[in-house]
């Protein structure tokens, strides 16, 4: 209950701070662009109020909620798969003596290091390379949107570097816990090994579930490059696209670009999802684990 | 496990040994923009170079910045502000993390709901509010405090779980049953229980800083807001914004632009992965070693352990050497918040609008602003509103009668004060010039010239040669004839009304003036010189500076001495054997701390050149450029500043934006003698200044004249 309160007043937050950061960002971002005029001031709390008060019937909250669930469309596979593939990399680096493998450190050091913007950016050059000296267009779609094969380059980077991460949490739980006494025990008594397992797997689990939460953050922080980098009209791209200033001093604002209910709508959504995350992941260790309900 | 500290420690070191190095090891200067090499085959390149050319091993970007000197020199903001940021997480990570841990009162809750706050905020928004807000101009430090307000999070999560484990051991414990005070409890065990964290945290946050960092550029957001480099050198240039300061994440986010050249993106992208992996490397490396045994009394082991503990001592010291690095480099983060050095003025194309000055001589087709400016400050503003934008600059007749134009009529303004308005046939396309005789001189769009006299009646009118828009006003030259252009020509008229000439075609599309160049005989627009006799360009075959992106300028002092500005520098010309050449170049050493060209340029009548750097989101900067070669710059706390006045001594009367309202000053070598806000709406379009007094005219319509004392203050 104190949890649910806790969280409205965080979106709430969010969502007044997103507001006002816009309006008070105009200026600013005015001033970074020659060709843009700085609009006339605004006072924010008439213009917040009004915000609230047209909020059930404004247009830009579908948009926003279906912009939100074309980026749960990314977050769910690439969740999964950097969930399996984490704690498998995390099984196969730990040996039965609870040693770490000598592979493991530099292997999930160099994949905490490959972030969104340069194997996204990477992975955009080379569909560019393979499109003009290589046998013709890749059979995979770059940018856009499209319940099809246009989910995968947008999954595959956002879901590229938890793995890592999900690993190098994973090998440590797992090596502590390959140490215990009653490991130790079970196998001195001749228990085959996946039963040894299964009883390391009771013990982990809780924290592993954690660690999968933490996993989830990483990729709504990067939520935001992997969406503007692959247009995938989703709630990051609809930051990117509010927030950025633009490149070239002759091109046009986005639409929405700094639009006080589009940032505050975006904002709060982010949050929300993080928040949803956590409680998610809280709810579930506490299931699996029930010293952690205490 | 120790191998990849090893490999983490080499890693960094080798980082730190480039910061600190740079000068010696950077083939080149990494913001200088190289436009011309020769490849491998010995044939020549323009930029971007790709990586083997000889000069430029690993390439060079788009806007030909030598790749390997920008990855030496960028080691230094990069480790500066991935540094900083990782010691500031660690810092209120640590603490907050300690808080929520141990505390179980009203601090603990403090600090738990902190850590919550912090951890549902996403890092890389909360830091792009911050440094919006602050003021992205600022530069790293910016950065360092939006990076460093949450990222914390995960630090003081795995430090409070430490810390709740050791507040329930029994050592503790039995502390409070013999009734040692929490304090003590916490000052005595909780410091050595934490500190082996510290390492493997601080490298853990520096990979996270460098990834952040990088996402913030592709995202546009660049340290110190970055620079505007032309694309295009017509009228209406077309600007790119992108990363100044060589930080590595951000070259990797310029380097996205150029998807069909993955070079730029592998170099500085691979640079940027192995910097994270060493950090990353040797923070969980760091973690992973355990404290150093108990003592051992004797035999081998005791040899064993003294090795061991000698090989400990290194890191006390390297503690030592991390925390005065990390004060010096506090330290210089905060001289850098008081020295706004970056500059991003937009490289427009130069308008020097209008050609007639107002001052003693009554004329200056050269275009100067040549003007005595009065030591004193105002001492009294009459100002005017008329309905319509003013147009260009006004002209001041011998008289003392101020003439200007605004879209819908003349407005001539007397001694007494009074405004008079002449209705105008048709839209002027800038200020007006005032013939030998007193006549008011007037070029519409459709490059049709109008002489009119004081009432307003027309004596004559009469189309340009060849038929076309004009682009700008009318001049009038020494021997009277009437200059304007038409889109990609210049016109001439003679001073009765009688077609003279069309000029050959220019190099591109001109609304800059053409001026009138040495002995009254020479015109010059753009990079070009034409004959007044016959408007035919002059020499044929002429000297292009090497390279694009080079802006070439011609203009005339008023001295009457013909100069070129070429990106920042000012070359001094002479007619040596009847051909133009170049005598002496001034550069300004600095130059290449700003990237883009002067918005204008010109020299004093006591010789002094200059440069003005008026456009683009910061504040314009002044730069004199003295005969002897020194150079003084000087910032002039207006916004889109354009110059109106210039003093034999180099003093200038510059109008621009100051806290979003038109404001003039008048800016010397020493400092700001004074600024004082318009009063009236608009953005200044022109201004003249003659007799102390000068005559500014707004977009708004808004005509300000400022009375000087005469006498310093």
């Amino acid at each position: 209950m104190i949890w649910l309160v806790r969280a409205t007043l965080l979106i709430v937050a969010a969502h007044a701070a997103g507001f006002v950061f816009a309006v008070a960002a105009a200026p600013a971002h005015a001033a970074l662009r020659p060709t843009l005029v700085a609009p006339p001031p605004v006072d924010v709390l008439a213009a917040y109020g009004e915000h609230l008060r047209t909020l059930p019937t404004d247009p830009r909250v579908p948009a926003a909620l279906a912009a939100m669930g074309r980026s749960l469309a990314l977050l769910g596979p690439a969740l999964l798969g950097a969930g399996a593939i984490g704690l498998w990399l995390a099984g196969r680096a730990v040996r039965p003596d609870g040693r770490i493998a000598a592979w493991a450190a530099p292997t999930m050091a160099l994949g905490l290091a490959c972030s969104a913007v340069f194997t996204g950016s990477l992975i955009v050059s080379g569909w560019f390379v393979w499109a003009i000296w290589g046998p013709g267009e890749p059979p995979l779609p770059l940018r856009g949107f499209g319940w099809d094969l246009h989910l995968v380059l947008p999954t595959l980077v956002l879901g590229l570097r938890a793995p890592a991460q999900l690993a190098q949490l994973g090998a440590v739980l797992l090596a502590r816990e390959a140490q215990a006494p009653f490991v130790v025990a079970a196998r001195s008594r001749g228990m085959p090994e996946w039963r040894v397992r299964r009883h390391v797997a009771r013990v982990v689990a809780a924290p592993l579930v954690m660690a999968v939460a933490s996993a989830a953050h990483l990729m709504l922080a990067e939520l935001v490059v992997v969406e503007a980098m692959f247009a995938w009209p989703g709630l990051g791209a609809m930051l990117a696209d509010a927030l950025a200033p633009a490149r070239l001093s002759d091109a046009p604002p986005a639409a929405g670009y700094l639009a006080p209910p589009v940032v505050a709508l975006a904002a709060a959504l982010l949050v929300a999802l993080g928040l949803v995350i956590d409680g998610l992941a809280t709810l579930l260790a506490r299931c699996l684990d029930p010293r952690m309900a205490r | 496990m120790r191998r990849g500290v090893r490999a983490g420690a080499w890693i960094m070191a080798l980082a730190v040994f480039m910061a600190l190095a740079a000068p010696w090891i950077a083939p080149h200067d990494p913001l200088a923009r190289a436009s011309i090499a020769r490849d491998g085959a010995g044939s020549y390149i323009g930029p971007p170079f790709p990586p083997g050319t000889p000069g430029h091993w690993l390439g060079s970007d788009r806007f030909g910045r030598d790749t390997l000197s920008r990855i030496v020199w960028g080691a230094r903001p990069t480790l500066l502000l991935a540094g900083l940021v990782a010691l500031l997480r660690l810092a209120l990570g640590v603490l907050i993390g300690v808080g929520a841990g141990w505390s179980r009162g009203v601090a603990g809750s403090l600090a738990r709901a902190m850590v919550a706050l912090a951890s549902a905020a996403p890092a890389l928004l909360v830091a792009l509010v911050v440094i919006t807000l602050l003021g992205i101009e600022r530069g790293l430090v910016v950065f360092i405090l939006g990076l460093s307000l949450t990222g914390w999070s995960g630090t003081a999560h795995l430090v409070a779980a430490h810390v709740r484990v050791i507040s329930q051991q029994p050592y503790i414990v039995a502390g409070r049953a013999l009734g040692a005070s929490g304090g003590r409890l916490l000052a005595r065990h909780i410091p050595r229980q934490v500190a082996p964290l510290i390492g493997g945290l601080l490298a853990i946050e520096l990979a996270s800083t460098l990834t952040l960092v990088a996402s913030s550029g592709f995202l546009g957001y660049f340290i110190g807001g970055g620079a505007w480099i032309v694309l295009s050198g017509d009228a209406n240039p077309v600007a790119a914004r992108t990363s100044e300061w060589p930080e590595w994440g951000q070259m990797l986010a310029g380097a996205l632009e150029r998807s069909l050249d993955p070079w730029p993106l592998l170099i500085v992208g691979g640079v940027l992965v192995l910097a994270i992996t060493g950090s990353n490397l040797l923070g969980t490396g760091l973690m992973a070693v355990q404290p150093t045994p108990r003592l051992p009394r004797r035999g081998w082991r005791a040899f064993e352990h003294v090795l061991l503990q000698l090989a400990d001592a290194p890191r006390h010291a390297v503690a030592g050497i991390a925390m005065m690095a990390a004060l010096a480099l506090i330290g210089s983060a905060w001289w850098s918040w008081s020295q706004p050095t970056v500059l991003r003025p937009i490289g427009a194309a130069p308008r020097v609008p209008g050609g007639h000055a107002w001052g003693m001589t009554g004329r200056d087709p050269a275009g100067s602003r040549d003007a005595e400016l009065p030591p004193g400050g105002p001492t009294r503003f009459r100002s005017w509103l008329v309905g319509a934008p003013f147009l260009g600059d006004p002209v001041i007749a011998a008289d003392g009668v101020v003439i200007a134009a605004s879209q819908a009529a003349l407005h001539l303004l007397d001694s007494a004060g009074t405004l008079r308005d002449l209705p105008v046939p048709r839209q002027p396309v800038a200020g007006p010039a005032i013939g030998d005789d007193g006549s008011i001189i007037v070029v519409d769009r459709a490059a049709v010239v109008w002489s009119l006299d004081r009432t307003g009646q027309t004596r004559w009118r009469v189309a340009a040669v060849t038929r076309g828009e004009a682009t700008s006003g009318p001049l009038v030259a020494g021997d009277g004839s009437i200059l304007f252009t038409t889109v990609d020509r210049v016109q001439a008229i003679g001073a009765d009304g009688t077609l003279r000439w069309s000029s050959d075609v220019l190099d591109g599309p001109s609304d800059l003036m053409p001026r009138v160049g040495p002995g009254g005989e020479l015109v010059v627009v753009q990079n070009r010189i034409i004959r007044l006799a016959d408007g035919r360009s002059w020499p044929q075959q002429f000297v292009e500076p090497a390279g694009e992106f080079r802006d070439p300028q011609l203009f005339v002092g008023a001295d009457g001495t013909l100069a070129r500005r070429v990106a920042d520098s000012i070359e001094i010309w002479q007619l040596r054997d009847g051909e133009p050449a170049v005598v002496s170049q001034r550069r300004w050493p600095s130059a290449s701390a700003t990237i883009a060209f002067p918005t204008q340029a010109g020299l004093s009548r006591g010789g002094i050149a200059w440069l003005l750097y008026g456009a683009g989101a910061g504040e314009a900067r002044m730069v004199w450029l003295m005969a002897d070669g020194t150079s003084v710059q000087q910032a002039t706390g207006l916004r889109a500043a354009q110059l109106i006045a210039i003093a034999p001594d180099g003093a200038a009367l510059l109008c621009g934006q100051y806290r979003a309202a038109a404001a003039c000053a008048v800016v010397e070598r020493g400092g700001t003698r004074w600024r004082e806000p318009l009063g009236v709406p608009g953005v200044v379009v022109g201004g003249a200044v003659a007799d102390s007094r000068a005559v500014l005219l707004t977009d708004a319509g808004g005509l300000v004249v400022i009375e000087f004392a005469m006498a310093g203050p």
